[in-house]
């Protein structure tokens, strides 16, 4: 056999380039998988559009405002701290300080050195990762779109962004490798734990700098009026530098320095070679090994139940305890105070319970909201032993609760001994509800994260991203609560504790089937479902509501129609999740037959409340704003009778209730609900509720035929006889 | 050929192996045995330069498998006991890949993938993605990879683990065909009458220590058993 040529890093990193392009694209292929990476891509480039936007409208301030001196100061201020940003999240990351990875072992049983693999690795990151160059390149391509430089500029914008990339991935693997050599083994895990909050309180500074930036841009140009010497031999200078150059004139300066930051790079290709060479020596490849996590033989303790048993992990692993404690502290502390302000954020008893909700907020999302990845293969235990899985996960939400409920009680404690005085039973209100809605957090989460898991398949994610929006969209609701009046406040918390009862209820029967990917894909109209819809259409209710209450003219029109639109939107998603569902299984008469019978009732009581009702002043509407309204109210139907009322009669049939009590009592809820939300946007008139408990009480009559024809009479009644509000 | 010499790995404080002197001879296969947690997997890393040895030394082919580990690789082969996957690479990419990692060329890289994925008989299953196979056909792409650069030394890190009856014999059928071809192969299993048909002779290691290398008929007669007392009796016998 004739002997292959040895392998460089060069070669490594095309081949890794290769593989990881193939499995992106295969990824996409594959089918089912489709959307998720289609909407990242999607995202990262509207994300990195955005920001282009973004830094273009500040920068071109500090153009109106500075020399090109102090532009090309600021420049470099900003793209120095997300080169250092980018580096101490790459740094932070696990995958090379554990060198016996699943694929640097992989790499190492092939006939490729430590440094080859290093440096390889390092350039095939430096292509395919694409955090680096969604915040960079955007920084850079934004100046050059100010400076009015050529489109040659936008592609020297790219090299600079791909030669800092290659930079800060070879800086990031030196650190790692350089920090497991010289950290004992005991200890590496504190390192790494050190790593990653180094690599958060970068992110939260770039936040920081980044929103201060866009708030003040000309501020941030006079600072740097008379830029400081050391800025020059900052990296943020050299990264500006060239471009800096070609928005001077001076051709010779760009290439000048475009050659000085490829020799920055290069130094930091070989540095990061040397160290990984001279580490390799030492053993370092042996980083990953299990022994080198291994703590001491915990001592003796109580006996370990589905209760605390997750909080016994996380004491035992301190990685996760810091991460749980440090970062909603540093994503909530530093960044709200470091961008708003102390002062601001302890003005009210509002903005304290709203900072120390955040705070629990976040720490749910780090916590209870991964227990389900981090069950992953344990799991089996917890469904094999003769326990109602909802007994169970409640035993790990309440102890969650503890937690989370008990960061929240402690912060707003510690923020309201420093706000101005308030009254004292304002303040106990307001601490039962954030610590409260904090502890509740913990039962979403877990119940979210037990739904929304996915065991099924080793390689995906057991919670997706999906799931942790959904978490952060309805968790961050919650702030309504905390910040309305008394009846805002009362018919937020029951939608809230509707919404968190719904997601237990499906979590814990999902987490049933989580293991069975067929069981799973079988479509099926969720009461969580339902109650993220309904909470979502009351909210774009109050928001319209209030967007209504102070235009006039045009703008009443705009924010009508946006109204009509969003409305639609939901009914049309709405329709989406009955169809997915499929027939509910009641036997009625034909839809037609039902929505004419319902019509008539409704114009009946129509008629009878519009007799005690004077006509409405001024001119005829026109016939757009009926169509409108009776759009409006369609779509109503659909969102609060078709999908709620129809998953909560589908709960209720699942009961054995009497065939009377499996109607009327999901119409008694979904009237409720529904009123809750007009309360929600101000519009809880005597009417309007009696409307609410008509279309309830047909839809359990007849369906959302009958809820439609109902609705649609009464209506018109009203619209005849001239009361339409 | 395969040569140990007072090789020793300490993790922490626990001795994971302790002073083994083994040889394998050219075109011997050698079956590698011992309980859970003796040290044959930490053994099979040393060989391959994963791990660094606290003492003693291991060499292959007259290189030292530390020092010298990246040379060494050109003529070893290596099936881990879990092997790592990219999901989203078909078979015949990730034969493609690390073929080039061996330093072929790409034509020569993808003629070597098909002609692997082929005389492994991965079939149409060639084409699909790594994620979608099952764990016995993860294992012979996995066989696949450590003989697409035609190795002149095999080590194999229980081949066999968590196959079905099928799976498993497949497996041993590809070893045996490759062990006809008079190729040294180093191979840990638990599968012990697997051991007594494939290998020319046995090393057991318990805790750490080697207890002894042999053929299967020599070990009967170290322990005054007969014929029929089998490899399985043997090795409860000695790592009681």
């Amino acid at each position: 056999m004739t002997p292959a040529p040895r392998l460089g890093a060069a070669r490594l990193a095309r081949l890794l380039l290769r593989a990881r392009l193939r499995s992106f694209r295969n990824g996409l292929r594959l089918r089912g998988r489709v959307r998720t990476p289609l909407l990242v891509a999607t995202a990262a480039l509207l994300t990195a559009a955005a920001y282009v936007g973004l830094f273009a409208q500040s920068f071109a301030v500090v153009v109106a405002t500075v020399g090109p001196a102090a532009q090309a100061a600021a420049l470099a201020t900003v793209a120095g701290l997300v080169a250092f940003g980018s580096w101490a999240a790459k740094a932070a990351s696990s995958e090379a300080l554990r060198a016996g990875s699943p694929e640097n072992e992989f790499l190492l049983a092939r006939p490729i050195t430590l440094g080859t693999l290093v440096a390889g690795r390092g350039a095939a990151d430096a292509l395919t990762d694409p955090m680096g160059a969604l915040f960079l390149f955007p920084v850079l391509f934004a100046a050059s779109l100010v400076w009015g430089l050529p489109p040659l500029a936008w592609a020297l914008a790219a090299v600079i962004s791909v030669l800092v990339q290659l930079g800060i991935s070879m800086l990031a693997y030196a650190a790692q490798v350089a920090l497991v050599r010289v950290i004992p083994a005991a200890h590496r895990r504190g390192a790494w734990v050190a790593m990653r909050l180094v690599s958060a309180l970068a992110l939260a500074a770039l936040w920081m700098v980044g929103t201060g930036v866009l708030r003040d841009p000309a501020g941030l140009a006079r600072r740097w009026g008379t830029p400081p010497e050391w800025l020059r031999w900052t990296p943020g200078a050299f990264i500006a530098a060239p471009l800096g150059a070609w928005a001077r004139g001076d051709r010779a300066g760009v290439v000048t320095a475009l050659g000085r930051l490829a020799l920055a790079v290069a130094a930091l290709v070989a540095l990061a070679i040397a160290v990984a060479r001279r580490a390799g020596l030492g053993g370092w490849e042996e980083a990953g090994a299990s022994w080198a996590d291994a703590a001491a033989a915990p001592p003796a303790a109580r006996p370990i139940t589905a209760g605390n048993k997750d909080l016994r992990l996380i004491v035992r692993d301190r990685t996760q305890l810091m991460v749980l404690i440090a970062m909603p502290a540093i994503f909530v502390g530093v960044q709200i105070f470091g961008a708003a302000g102390w002062t601001w954020s302890t003005a009210s008893l509002v903005r304290v319970s709203c900072l120390s909700y955040s705070l629990a907020l976040y720490m749910a999302t780090i916590g209870p909201l991964t227990h389900m990845q981090a069950e992953r293969r344990a799991f089996w235990i917890l469904r094999a032993v003769p326990v109602p899985l909802g007994r169970l996960l409640a035993a790990k939400a309440r102890a969650w609760a503890a937690i989370v409920g008990g960061t929240a009680a402690v912060t707003f404690c510690a923020l309201v001994l420093l706000m101005p005085p308030a009254p004292w039973a304002s303040v106990v209100a307001a601490g039962v509800l954030v610590t409260g809605g904090a502890a509740a957090m913990s039962f979403l989460a877990v119940a979210m994260a037990s739904g929304g898991a996915d065991l099924s398949d080793d390689q995906s994610p057991a919670v997706g991203p999906t799931t942790i929006y959904a978490f952060l969209l309805v968790g961050g609701l919650y702030n309504l609560v905390l910040t309305g009046d008394a009846a805002t406040r009362a018919a937020g918390l029951l939608l809230y504790l509707f919404t968190v009862a719904a997601y237990w209820r499906d979590g814990v029967a999902r987490a049933e089937i989580c293991f069975d990917a067929e069981a799973m894909r079988v479509p099926r109209l969720r009461l969580a479902d339902a109650a993220t819809l309904a909470l979502v259409a009351a909210l774009a209710g109050r928001g319209l509501a209030t967007a209504a209450a102070g235009a006039r003219g045009q703008a009443l029109g705009l924010v009508l129609g946006m109204g009509l639109v969003l409305r639609v939107g939901l009914a049309a998603f709405g329709l989406h999740l009955l169809r997915r569902a499929g027939p509910a299984g009641v036997r009625r008469p034909p839809a037609v037959l039902r929505a004419v019978a319902a019509s008539i009732v409704g114009a009946a009581a129509g008629w009878a409340l519009a007799a005690g009702a004077g006509r409405a002043a001024g001119a005829p509407w026109p016939a757009g704003v009926w169509l409108g309204a009776a759009v409006s109210a369609a779509a109503d139907e659909v969102v609060w009778r078709g999908v709620l009322q129809g998953a909560l009669e589908r709960v209720a049939a699942g009961r054995r209730l009497g065939p009377v009590a499996t109607r009327m009592l999901p119409a008694a809820a979904g009237a409720g609900l529904a009123v809750a939300a007009l309360v929600l946007g101000g519009a809880a008139s005597g009417a309007a509720i009696a409307v609410q408990i008509l279309a309830a009480l047909a839809a359990a009559g007849a369906g959302l035929p009958g809820a439609l024809g109902a609705r649609l009479g009464f209506l018109v009644t009203r619209l005849a006889v001239g009361v339409f509000p | 050929m395969i040569e140990t010499a007072g090789l020793s790995k300490r993790f922490g404080s626990t001795l994971a192996l302790d002073g083994l002197d083994l040889r394998v001879e050219p075109g011997e296969v050698m079956g590698f045995l011992g309980p859970n947690g003796s040290g044959k997997t930490t053994t099979i890393r040393l060989l391959m330069g994963l791990l660094r040895p606290s003492a003693g030394r291991a060499s292959i082919l007259g290189r030292d498998c530390h020092a010298d580990a990246v040379a060494l690789k050109r003529d070893v082969g290596y099936l881990p006991d879990e092997p790592f996957l990219y999901p989203y690479l078909t078979g015949v990419e990730t034969l493609e890949l690390v073929a080039g990692l061996h330093g072929f060329a790409a034509g020569e890289a993808r003629r070597r993938a098909e002609a692997s994925a082929e005389q492994i008989g991965l079939g149409a299953a060639a084409r699909a993605y790594t994620v979608t196979y099952s764990l016995g056909m993860k294992k012979r792409l996995a066989l696949a990879l450590a003989l697409v650069h035609e190795p002149r030394v095999l080590i194999l890190d229980e081949p066999t683990n968590g196959l079905d009856p099928a799976g498993a014999r497949q497996m041993r059928t590809a070893i045996a065909e490759y062990a006809a071809g008079g190729r040294t192969i180093f191979l840990s299993t638990h599968l012990l009458d697997a051991a007594e048909r494939l290998c020319h002779r046995v090393a057991i290691l318990q805790q750490g220590r080697l207890r002894a290398v042999a053929t299967p008929a020599e070990l009967r007669a170290r322990f005054d058993a007969g014929p029929e007392t089998t490899l399985e009796e043997l090795f409860l016998r000695m790592t009681a």
